[in-house]
Protein backbone atom coordinates (compact mmCIF):
# COMPACT_ATOMS: atom_id res chain seq x y z
CA UNK A 1 0.00 0.00 0.00
CA UNK A 2 1.54 2.93 -0.80
CA UNK A 3 1.30 6.62 1.02
CA UNK A 4 -0.97 9.07 -0.23
CA UNK A 5 0.13 12.12 -1.02
CA UNK A 6 0.81 15.14 -3.48
CA UNK A 7 4.28 16.07 -5.45
CA UNK A 8 5.61 18.86 -3.11
CA UNK A 9 8.96 19.44 -2.19
CA UNK A 10 10.48 19.85 1.19
CA UNK A 11 12.78 23.06 2.24
CA UNK A 12 15.60 22.92 4.48
CA UNK A 13 17.22 25.36 5.99
CA UNK A 14 20.61 24.36 5.85
CA UNK A 15 21.96 26.56 8.94
CA UNK A 16 20.10 24.07 10.73
CA UNK A 17 22.93 22.06 10.16
CA UNK A 18 25.46 24.26 12.30
CA UNK A 19 23.03 22.69 15.10
CA UNK A 20 25.12 19.47 14.34
CA UNK A 21 28.52 20.93 15.00
CA UNK A 22 29.06 20.60 11.19
CA UNK A 23 31.93 23.65 10.24
CA UNK A 24 31.00 25.75 7.94
CA UNK A 25 33.20 25.12 4.98
CA UNK A 26 31.51 21.83 5.18
CA UNK A 27 27.99 22.89 4.46
CA UNK A 28 28.67 25.12 1.52
CA UNK A 29 28.54 22.91 -1.40
CA UNK A 30 25.38 20.77 0.36
CA UNK A 31 22.54 23.07 -1.42
CA UNK A 32 22.91 20.75 -4.68
CA UNK A 33 22.94 17.57 -3.02
CA UNK A 34 19.82 18.82 -1.33
CA UNK A 35 18.19 20.19 -4.86
CA UNK A 36 19.17 16.83 -6.21
CA UNK A 37 17.33 14.63 -3.40
CA UNK A 38 14.53 17.42 -4.01
CA UNK A 39 13.97 16.40 -7.31
CA UNK A 40 14.02 12.78 -6.27
CA UNK A 41 11.39 13.07 -3.56
CA UNK A 42 9.44 15.06 -6.83
CA UNK A 43 9.53 11.91 -9.17
CA UNK A 44 8.59 9.96 -6.13
CA UNK A 45 6.09 11.89 -5.17
CA UNK A 46 4.34 12.05 -8.83
CA UNK A 47 4.27 8.54 -9.32
CA UNK A 48 2.65 7.65 -5.99
CA UNK A 49 0.02 10.60 -6.38
CA UNK A 50 -0.52 8.99 -10.20
CA UNK A 51 -0.74 5.19 -8.52
CA UNK A 52 -3.17 6.97 -6.01
CA UNK A 53 -5.23 8.19 -8.49
CA UNK A 54 -5.12 4.99 -11.04
CA UNK A 55 -6.66 2.77 -7.97
CA UNK A 56 -9.28 5.64 -7.38
CA UNK A 57 -10.19 5.47 -11.23
CA UNK A 58 -10.31 2.03 -11.20
CA UNK A 59 -12.61 1.62 -8.12
CA UNK A 60 -15.18 3.64 -9.75
CA UNK A 61 -15.33 2.17 -13.00
CA UNK A 62 -15.89 -1.28 -11.02
CA UNK B 1 56.16 -22.89 -17.01
CA UNK B 2 55.29 -18.86 -16.47
CA UNK B 3 51.97 -18.16 -16.91
CA UNK B 4 50.61 -14.72 -18.34
CA UNK B 5 49.29 -12.17 -16.56
CA UNK B 6 46.00 -12.75 -17.95
CA UNK B 7 45.89 -16.39 -17.14
CA UNK B 8 42.20 -17.17 -16.18
CA UNK B 9 41.92 -18.39 -12.36
CA UNK B 10 40.61 -21.92 -13.68
CA UNK B 11 44.03 -22.46 -15.66
CA UNK B 12 45.89 -21.52 -12.29
CA UNK B 13 44.30 -23.45 -10.55
CA UNK B 14 44.54 -26.81 -12.64
CA UNK B 15 48.45 -25.76 -12.73
CA UNK B 16 49.22 -25.18 -9.55
CA UNK B 17 46.76 -28.77 -7.88
CA UNK B 18 48.80 -30.68 -10.61
CA UNK B 19 52.37 -29.01 -9.53
CA UNK B 20 52.87 -28.40 -13.10
CA UNK B 21 53.65 -24.67 -11.43
CA UNK B 22 53.51 -23.46 -7.72
CA UNK B 23 51.99 -21.38 -6.14
CA UNK B 24 54.62 -18.94 -5.24
CA UNK B 25 55.82 -18.51 -8.57
CA UNK B 26 52.40 -17.59 -9.55
CA UNK B 27 52.71 -14.67 -6.54
CA UNK B 28 56.01 -13.35 -7.43
CA UNK B 29 55.27 -13.03 -10.52
CA UNK B 30 51.88 -11.22 -9.77
CA UNK B 31 53.71 -9.00 -7.35
CA UNK B 32 56.34 -8.30 -10.19
CA UNK B 33 53.59 -7.00 -12.43
CA UNK B 34 51.51 -5.16 -9.77
CA UNK B 35 54.53 -3.48 -9.71
CA UNK B 36 55.41 -2.92 -13.28
CA UNK B 37 51.69 -1.67 -14.32
CA UNK B 38 49.63 -0.78 -11.14
CA UNK B 39 50.48 2.95 -11.57
CA UNK B 40 49.03 3.22 -14.84
CA UNK B 41 45.59 2.71 -13.42
CA UNK B 42 45.68 3.05 -9.96
CA UNK B 43 44.02 -0.28 -8.75
CA UNK B 44 45.19 -1.28 -5.65
CA UNK B 45 45.64 0.75 -2.35
CA UNK B 46 47.30 -1.64 -0.29
CA UNK B 47 50.00 -4.56 -1.75
CA UNK B 48 50.13 -7.39 0.74
CA UNK B 49 53.38 -9.31 -0.11
CA UNK B 50 54.46 -10.85 2.69
CA UNK B 51 51.09 -12.66 3.90
CA UNK B 52 50.12 -13.46 -0.11
CA UNK B 53 53.92 -15.06 -0.28
CA UNK B 54 52.89 -16.83 3.22
CA UNK B 55 49.61 -17.90 1.78
CA UNK B 56 51.50 -19.54 -0.88
CA UNK B 57 54.06 -21.47 0.79
CA UNK B 58 50.90 -23.13 3.09
CA UNK B 59 49.30 -24.34 -0.63
CA UNK B 60 52.62 -25.62 -2.43
CA UNK B 61 53.35 -27.70 1.28
CA UNK B 62 49.74 -28.65 0.74
CA UNK B 63 49.96 -29.73 -3.31
CA UNK B 64 53.65 -31.60 -1.79
CA UNK B 65 51.65 -33.63 0.84
CA UNK B 66 48.91 -34.46 -1.06
CA UNK B 67 46.88 -32.67 0.50
CA UNK B 68 43.60 -30.75 -1.39
CA UNK B 69 44.59 -27.06 -1.59
CA UNK B 70 41.15 -26.25 -2.78
CA UNK B 71 39.48 -25.51 -5.98
CA UNK B 72 41.19 -22.09 -6.59
CA UNK B 73 44.13 -23.11 -5.22
CA UNK B 74 47.34 -20.58 -5.78
CA UNK B 75 44.71 -17.95 -7.69
CA UNK B 76 45.57 -14.68 -7.11
CA UNK B 77 42.50 -12.20 -5.81
CA UNK B 78 41.75 -8.81 -4.86
CA UNK B 79 39.38 -7.49 -2.12
CA UNK B 80 38.19 -3.66 -2.63
CA UNK B 81 39.22 -1.45 0.96
CA UNK B 82 35.54 -2.35 2.21
CA UNK B 83 36.10 -5.89 3.21
CA UNK B 84 37.86 -6.60 6.20
CA UNK B 85 41.54 -8.28 6.54
CA UNK B 86 42.09 -9.41 9.45
CA UNK B 87 45.52 -7.28 11.12
CA UNK B 88 44.93 -4.14 9.12
CA UNK B 89 42.44 -1.31 9.12
CA UNK B 90 39.13 -1.25 6.83
CA UNK B 91 39.83 1.78 5.18
CA UNK B 92 35.94 1.79 2.94
CA UNK B 93 38.32 4.28 0.72
CA UNK B 94 38.07 7.06 3.51
CA UNK B 95 41.14 8.97 4.60
CA UNK B 96 39.78 9.34 8.07
CA UNK B 97 40.08 5.51 8.29
CA UNK B 98 43.75 4.76 7.79
CA UNK B 99 44.68 4.19 11.69
CA UNK B 100 41.02 2.78 12.36
CA UNK B 101 41.64 -0.41 14.70
CA UNK B 102 42.77 -3.24 12.37
CA UNK B 103 40.27 -5.77 11.48
CA UNK B 104 40.33 -9.33 13.97
CA UNK B 105 39.17 -11.13 11.35
CA UNK B 106 38.85 -11.68 7.71
CA UNK B 107 35.51 -10.80 6.25
CA UNK B 108 33.40 -14.24 5.80
CA UNK B 109 33.55 -14.15 1.82
CA UNK B 110 37.44 -13.46 1.65
CA UNK B 111 37.63 -16.27 4.30
CA UNK B 112 35.40 -18.51 1.83
CA UNK B 113 38.24 -17.81 -1.17
CA UNK B 114 40.91 -18.43 1.08
CA UNK B 115 39.45 -21.71 2.35
CA UNK B 116 39.29 -22.47 -1.16
CA UNK B 117 43.15 -21.75 -2.17
CA UNK B 118 43.26 -18.07 -3.42
CA UNK B 119 45.67 -15.77 -1.82
CA UNK B 120 44.50 -12.61 -1.10
CA UNK B 121 47.19 -9.97 -3.15
CA UNK B 122 45.80 -6.69 -1.71
CA UNK B 123 43.02 -4.02 -1.35
CA UNK B 124 41.55 -2.44 -3.99
CA UNK B 125 40.45 0.98 -4.65
CA UNK B 126 36.88 2.58 -4.50
CA UNK B 127 34.91 5.28 -4.27
CA UNK B 128 35.05 6.46 -0.54
CA UNK B 129 32.49 5.09 1.48
CA UNK B 130 31.43 3.27 -1.64
CA UNK B 131 29.74 6.73 -2.60
CA UNK B 132 29.85 7.05 -6.31
CA UNK B 133 30.07 5.37 -9.77
CA UNK B 134 33.29 6.63 -10.52
CA UNK B 135 36.36 5.67 -8.40
CA UNK B 136 37.94 8.91 -8.17
CA UNK B 137 38.54 9.25 -4.55
CA UNK B 138 40.14 12.65 -2.98
CA UNK B 139 42.71 10.75 -0.97
CA UNK B 140 43.50 8.00 -3.22
CA UNK B 141 43.18 9.47 -6.48
CA UNK B 142 41.20 7.97 -9.82
CA UNK B 143 41.28 4.41 -10.67
CA UNK B 144 41.84 4.79 -14.37
CA UNK B 145 40.19 2.65 -16.83
CA UNK B 146 42.77 -0.46 -18.40
CA UNK B 147 40.95 0.12 -21.67
CA UNK B 148 41.83 4.36 -21.72
CA UNK B 149 43.31 5.71 -18.58
CA UNK B 150 42.22 8.97 -19.68
CA UNK B 151 38.57 6.76 -19.05
CA UNK B 152 37.24 6.53 -15.50
CA UNK B 153 36.90 2.71 -14.64
CA UNK B 154 33.72 2.78 -12.87
CA UNK B 155 32.41 2.74 -9.23
CA UNK B 156 32.14 2.34 -6.36
CA UNK B 157 34.39 -0.47 -6.93
CA UNK B 158 36.50 0.74 -9.82
CA UNK B 159 39.85 -0.68 -8.65
CA UNK B 160 38.74 -4.19 -8.08
CA UNK B 161 36.87 -4.40 -12.30
CA UNK B 162 40.45 -2.21 -13.25
CA UNK B 163 42.26 -4.50 -11.66
CA UNK B 164 40.27 -7.41 -13.49
CA UNK B 165 40.16 -5.84 -16.67
CA UNK B 166 44.12 -4.99 -16.68
CA UNK B 167 45.10 -8.81 -16.04
CA UNK B 168 46.96 -7.96 -12.46
CA UNK B 169 44.76 -10.64 -10.97
CA UNK B 170 42.04 -12.99 -12.35
CA UNK B 171 39.25 -12.00 -9.78
CA UNK B 172 38.17 -9.73 -7.32
CA UNK B 173 35.93 -9.21 -4.96
CA UNK B 174 33.11 -5.61 -4.87
CA UNK B 175 30.32 -4.38 -3.43
CA UNK B 176 27.31 -3.52 -5.30
CA UNK B 177 24.57 -1.43 -3.41
CA UNK B 178 23.06 0.65 -6.77
CA UNK B 179 25.34 -0.55 -9.51
CA UNK B 180 28.90 -0.56 -7.95
CA UNK B 181 29.75 -4.09 -9.61
CA UNK B 182 27.76 -3.71 -12.57
CA UNK B 183 28.71 0.03 -14.11
CA UNK B 184 32.38 -0.92 -13.47
CA UNK B 185 32.23 -4.09 -14.84
CA UNK B 186 30.46 -2.58 -17.89
CA UNK B 187 32.89 -0.17 -18.79
CA UNK B 188 35.89 -2.18 -17.99
CA UNK B 189 34.37 -5.14 -20.47
CA UNK B 190 34.28 -7.35 -17.78
CA UNK B 191 32.36 -10.00 -16.43
CA UNK B 192 30.12 -9.16 -12.48
CA UNK B 193 27.47 -10.26 -10.32
CA UNK B 194 24.84 -8.27 -8.75
CA UNK B 195 23.47 -11.73 -6.39
CA UNK B 196 19.95 -11.67 -4.75
CA UNK B 197 19.43 -10.51 -1.03
CA UNK B 198 21.07 -12.49 1.65
CA UNK B 199 22.95 -15.01 -1.13
CA UNK B 200 26.74 -13.87 -0.52
CA UNK B 201 27.00 -13.16 3.55
CA UNK B 202 27.93 -9.71 4.39
CA UNK B 203 29.77 -10.28 7.37
CA UNK B 204 33.16 -8.02 7.71
CA UNK B 205 32.05 -5.83 4.97
CA UNK B 206 31.54 -2.16 6.31
CA UNK B 207 28.55 -0.93 5.21
CA UNK B 208 26.92 2.02 2.91
CA UNK B 209 23.12 1.20 2.47
CA UNK B 210 22.25 -1.78 4.61
CA UNK B 211 18.81 -2.41 2.84
CA UNK B 212 20.30 -2.54 -0.68
CA UNK B 213 24.01 -3.59 0.03
CA UNK B 214 25.86 -6.86 -1.64
CA UNK B 215 28.26 -8.26 -2.59
CA UNK B 216 30.08 -10.11 -5.31
CA UNK B 217 32.72 -11.27 -7.65
CA UNK B 218 34.20 -9.89 -10.86
CA UNK B 219 36.40 -12.25 -13.44
CA UNK B 220 37.13 -11.94 -17.21
CA UNK B 221 34.92 -15.14 -18.40
CA UNK B 222 31.80 -16.20 -17.49
CA UNK B 223 33.11 -19.76 -16.15
CA UNK B 224 35.61 -17.89 -13.74
CA UNK B 225 32.36 -15.87 -12.73
CA UNK B 226 30.25 -18.65 -11.87
CA UNK B 227 32.95 -20.31 -10.23
CA UNK B 228 33.98 -17.97 -7.83
CA UNK B 229 29.83 -17.18 -7.10
CA UNK B 230 29.13 -21.16 -6.19
CA UNK B 231 32.01 -20.95 -4.00
CA UNK B 232 30.55 -17.34 -2.44
CA UNK B 233 26.61 -18.24 -2.43
CA UNK B 234 25.07 -19.88 0.33
CA UNK B 235 22.50 -21.42 -1.36
CA UNK B 236 22.94 -24.32 -3.86
CA UNK B 237 22.20 -23.38 -7.61
CA UNK B 238 19.86 -25.58 -9.54
CA UNK B 239 20.30 -26.59 -13.17
CA UNK B 240 16.90 -26.26 -15.61
CA UNK B 241 16.26 -27.54 -18.86
CA UNK B 242 13.34 -25.38 -19.72
CA UNK B 243 13.97 -22.47 -22.58
CA UNK B 244 13.87 -19.44 -20.46
CA UNK B 245 11.34 -16.59 -21.15
CA UNK B 246 13.62 -13.69 -22.55
CA UNK B 247 12.21 -10.18 -22.48
CA UNK B 248 13.78 -7.05 -23.24
CA UNK B 249 13.16 -3.93 -20.68
CA UNK B 250 12.06 -0.66 -23.04
CA UNK B 251 10.83 2.47 -21.79
CA UNK B 252 13.33 3.82 -18.76
CA UNK B 253 16.03 1.34 -20.04
CA UNK B 254 16.28 2.89 -23.76
CA UNK B 255 15.66 6.19 -23.54
CA UNK B 256 19.27 8.12 -23.14
CA UNK B 257 21.03 4.82 -24.23
CA UNK B 258 23.80 4.73 -26.59
CA UNK B 259 22.29 3.31 -29.62
CA UNK B 260 24.88 0.71 -29.88
CA UNK B 261 23.87 -0.22 -26.57
CA UNK B 262 20.10 -1.12 -28.13
CA UNK B 263 21.54 -2.69 -31.60
CA UNK B 264 23.17 -5.06 -29.24
CA UNK B 265 19.98 -5.83 -26.97
CA UNK B 266 18.29 -6.00 -30.40
CA UNK B 267 20.97 -8.79 -31.67
CA UNK B 268 21.14 -10.89 -28.36
CA UNK B 269 16.91 -10.69 -28.64
CA UNK B 270 17.26 -11.76 -31.85
CA UNK B 271 19.50 -14.72 -31.66
CA UNK B 272 17.37 -15.94 -28.80
CA UNK B 273 14.62 -16.35 -30.71
CA UNK B 274 12.36 -13.33 -28.53
CA UNK B 275 10.65 -10.19 -29.51
CA UNK B 276 8.92 -9.63 -25.95
CA UNK B 277 9.64 -6.90 -23.90
CA UNK B 278 8.90 -6.15 -20.55
CA UNK B 279 7.23 -3.15 -19.08
CA UNK B 280 8.73 -1.53 -15.57
CA UNK B 281 7.03 1.91 -15.67
CA UNK B 282 8.34 1.81 -11.74
CA UNK B 283 11.69 2.59 -13.26
CA UNK B 284 12.16 5.85 -12.68
CA UNK B 285 10.41 5.94 -9.34
CA UNK B 286 12.44 2.80 -8.34
CA UNK B 287 15.55 4.87 -9.12
CA UNK B 288 14.35 8.20 -7.26
CA UNK B 289 13.51 5.64 -4.23
CA UNK B 290 16.77 4.52 -4.13
CA UNK B 291 18.34 7.52 -4.33
CA UNK B 292 16.79 8.78 -1.21
CA UNK B 293 17.09 5.82 0.76
CA UNK B 294 20.74 5.98 0.28
CA UNK B 295 21.22 9.74 1.25
CA UNK B 296 18.88 9.07 4.29
CA UNK B 297 20.40 5.54 5.18
CA UNK B 298 23.98 6.81 4.46
CA UNK B 299 23.54 10.24 6.12
CA UNK B 300 22.33 8.70 9.46
CA UNK B 301 25.03 6.17 9.37
CA UNK B 302 27.99 8.46 9.31
CA UNK B 303 26.41 11.34 11.23
CA UNK B 304 28.08 11.02 14.20
CA UNK B 305 31.33 10.61 12.11
CA UNK B 306 30.68 14.05 10.28
CA UNK B 307 30.09 15.80 13.32
CA UNK B 308 33.85 15.52 14.36
CA UNK B 309 35.46 15.00 11.50
CA UNK B 310 33.13 16.79 8.54
CA UNK B 311 36.57 18.17 7.56
CA UNK B 312 38.06 14.99 6.34
CA UNK B 313 35.45 13.51 4.11
CA UNK B 314 35.61 13.67 0.15
CA UNK B 315 33.77 16.69 -0.14
CA UNK B 316 31.41 15.47 -2.98
CA UNK B 317 30.88 12.37 -0.46
CA UNK B 318 30.33 14.70 2.54
CA UNK B 319 27.77 16.78 0.93
CA UNK B 320 25.39 14.26 -0.24
CA UNK B 321 25.54 12.63 2.80
CA UNK B 322 24.89 16.06 4.92
CA UNK B 323 21.84 16.60 2.05
CA UNK B 324 21.03 12.35 3.38
CA UNK B 325 20.87 13.59 7.09
CA UNK B 326 18.43 16.63 6.28
CA UNK B 327 16.02 14.59 4.32
CA UNK B 328 12.59 14.48 5.93
CA UNK B 329 11.51 11.45 7.70
CA UNK B 330 8.35 11.29 5.36
CA UNK B 331 10.29 11.33 1.75
CA UNK B 332 12.02 8.08 3.40
CA UNK B 333 9.55 6.41 4.55
CA UNK B 334 7.31 6.84 1.33
CA UNK B 335 10.46 5.09 -0.51
CA UNK B 336 10.59 2.51 1.98
CA UNK B 337 6.65 2.07 0.86
CA UNK B 338 7.65 2.50 -2.57
CA UNK B 339 10.27 -0.39 -2.43
CA UNK B 340 7.75 -3.08 -1.09
CA UNK B 341 4.84 -2.27 -3.54
CA UNK B 342 7.71 -2.43 -6.45
CA UNK B 343 8.29 -5.62 -5.52
CA UNK B 344 5.43 -7.28 -5.68
CA UNK B 345 5.22 -5.87 -9.27
CA UNK B 346 8.54 -7.31 -10.22
CA UNK B 347 7.34 -10.37 -8.68
CA UNK B 348 4.39 -10.40 -10.89
CA UNK B 349 6.92 -9.36 -13.83
CA UNK B 350 8.93 -12.22 -13.08
CA UNK B 351 5.86 -14.48 -13.87
CA UNK B 352 6.07 -13.74 -17.31
CA UNK B 353 9.33 -13.94 -17.98
CA UNK B 354 12.80 -15.78 -16.61
CA UNK B 355 15.23 -13.12 -18.04
CA UNK B 356 15.14 -9.64 -18.58
CA UNK B 357 17.76 -7.70 -20.70
CA UNK B 358 18.66 -4.00 -20.76
CA UNK B 359 21.96 -2.26 -21.16
CA UNK B 360 24.45 -1.53 -17.68
CA UNK B 361 25.12 1.88 -18.38
CA UNK B 362 24.07 4.74 -20.75
CA UNK B 363 27.40 4.97 -22.16
CA UNK B 364 31.24 3.89 -22.84
CA UNK B 365 33.04 5.00 -19.83
CA UNK B 366 33.30 8.96 -19.86
CA UNK B 367 36.67 10.55 -19.95
CA UNK B 368 37.97 11.79 -16.29
CA UNK B 369 37.45 15.29 -16.76
CA UNK B 370 34.29 15.03 -18.08
CA UNK B 371 31.95 16.74 -15.93
CA UNK B 372 28.39 16.17 -17.82
CA UNK B 373 26.63 13.76 -19.87
CA UNK B 374 23.32 14.12 -21.90
CA UNK B 375 20.67 12.76 -19.84
CA UNK B 376 16.76 13.50 -21.41
CA UNK B 377 18.16 16.11 -24.17
CA UNK B 378 19.74 18.09 -21.26
CA UNK B 379 23.07 18.16 -19.40
CA UNK B 380 23.44 16.38 -16.25
CA UNK B 381 26.60 15.21 -13.94
CA UNK B 382 28.62 12.33 -15.32
CA UNK B 383 28.80 10.50 -12.31
CA UNK B 384 25.68 10.40 -10.95
CA UNK B 385 24.15 8.88 -13.99
CA UNK B 386 26.13 6.10 -15.06
CA UNK B 387 23.50 4.22 -12.60
CA UNK B 388 20.57 5.43 -14.69
CA UNK B 389 20.11 1.51 -15.60
CA UNK B 390 21.49 -0.28 -12.56
CA UNK B 391 20.02 1.72 -8.98
CA UNK B 392 16.26 0.61 -10.40
CA UNK B 393 16.69 -2.97 -10.33
CA UNK B 394 19.09 -2.65 -7.06
CA UNK B 395 15.87 -1.55 -5.61
CA UNK B 396 14.14 -5.13 -6.67
CA UNK B 397 16.69 -7.09 -4.38
CA UNK B 398 17.22 -9.64 -7.60
CA UNK B 399 20.63 -11.40 -8.96
CA UNK B 400 21.94 -9.35 -12.15
CA UNK B 401 24.83 -10.03 -14.14
CA UNK B 402 26.46 -7.34 -16.07
CA UNK B 403 28.03 -9.39 -19.25
CA UNK B 404 30.94 -7.16 -21.63
CA UNK B 405 29.62 -7.33 -25.17
CA UNK B 406 32.08 -8.61 -27.14
CA UNK B 407 33.43 -5.42 -29.37
CA UNK B 408 37.08 -6.32 -29.62
CA UNK B 409 39.19 -3.32 -30.33
CA UNK B 410 36.50 -0.81 -29.04
CA UNK B 411 35.77 0.63 -25.46
CA UNK B 412 33.81 -1.28 -24.03
CA UNK B 413 30.16 -1.96 -21.97
CA UNK B 414 28.15 -4.26 -21.14
CA UNK B 415 24.45 -5.39 -20.46
CA UNK B 416 22.34 -6.59 -17.53
CA UNK B 417 20.81 -10.00 -17.32
CA UNK B 418 18.54 -9.76 -14.13
CA UNK B 419 16.60 -13.41 -13.38
CA UNK B 420 14.57 -14.20 -9.99
CA UNK B 421 15.83 -15.48 -7.26
CA UNK B 422 16.53 -19.18 -7.65
CA UNK B 423 16.44 -19.30 -11.59
CA UNK B 424 20.75 -18.14 -11.67
CA UNK B 425 21.14 -21.61 -13.03
CA UNK B 426 18.71 -20.70 -16.08
CA UNK B 427 20.38 -17.62 -16.42
CA UNK B 428 24.17 -18.55 -16.25
CA UNK B 429 23.18 -21.15 -19.24
CA UNK B 430 21.92 -18.66 -21.67
CA UNK B 431 25.13 -16.45 -20.77
CA UNK B 432 26.92 -19.28 -21.43
CA UNK B 433 25.34 -19.65 -24.86
CA UNK B 434 25.67 -16.31 -25.78
CA UNK B 435 29.58 -16.19 -24.87
CA UNK B 436 29.78 -19.30 -26.68
CA UNK B 437 28.45 -17.79 -29.69
CA UNK B 438 30.27 -14.64 -29.34
CA UNK B 439 27.55 -12.40 -28.07
CA UNK B 440 29.24 -11.49 -25.24
CA UNK B 441 32.81 -12.07 -23.87
CA UNK B 442 35.98 -9.64 -22.46
CA UNK B 443 39.01 -8.34 -24.45
CA UNK B 444 42.51 -7.71 -22.83
CA UNK B 445 42.87 -3.93 -23.27
CA UNK B 446 45.17 -2.59 -25.44
CA UNK B 447 48.83 -3.53 -25.33
CA UNK B 448 50.16 0.02 -25.22
CA UNK B 449 48.79 0.45 -21.52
Amino acid sequence: MLMQSEPKSFQIDVSKLLDLCIPDECVAGIETSLELLRNHARILDAYVLQVEIEAVNDGDQN
Amino acid sequence: MPLGADASAIVIAEKVRCGAISAQRIVEDVLADIQIRNASFNCFTRVLAETARKAAKVIDQKVMDGVDPGPLAGVPFGAKDLFDIAGIPTTAGAKLRLNAPPAKSDAEVVARLKRAGAILIGTLNMDEFAYGFATVNAHFGPTRNPHDPSRLAGGSSGGSAAAVAAGLVPIALGSDTNGSIRVPASLCGIWGIRPADNVIPMNGVFPFVEILDTVGPFARSLAELVLVYDLLSDSKRSSSDLQPRVARLDGWFERNADPEALQAVDAVMKHVGSYAVAKMPEAEAARSASHLMTAAQGGAFHLESLRHHAIDYDPAVRDRLLAGTMLPAGNYLKAIAFRTYYRDKIRELFKRFDILIAPSTPVVAPRIDQATMIVDGKPAQARANLGLYTQPLSLAGIPIVSAPLNRPGRLPFGLQFATWPGREGMLFQLLSQLESDGFLGAHAPPSEF
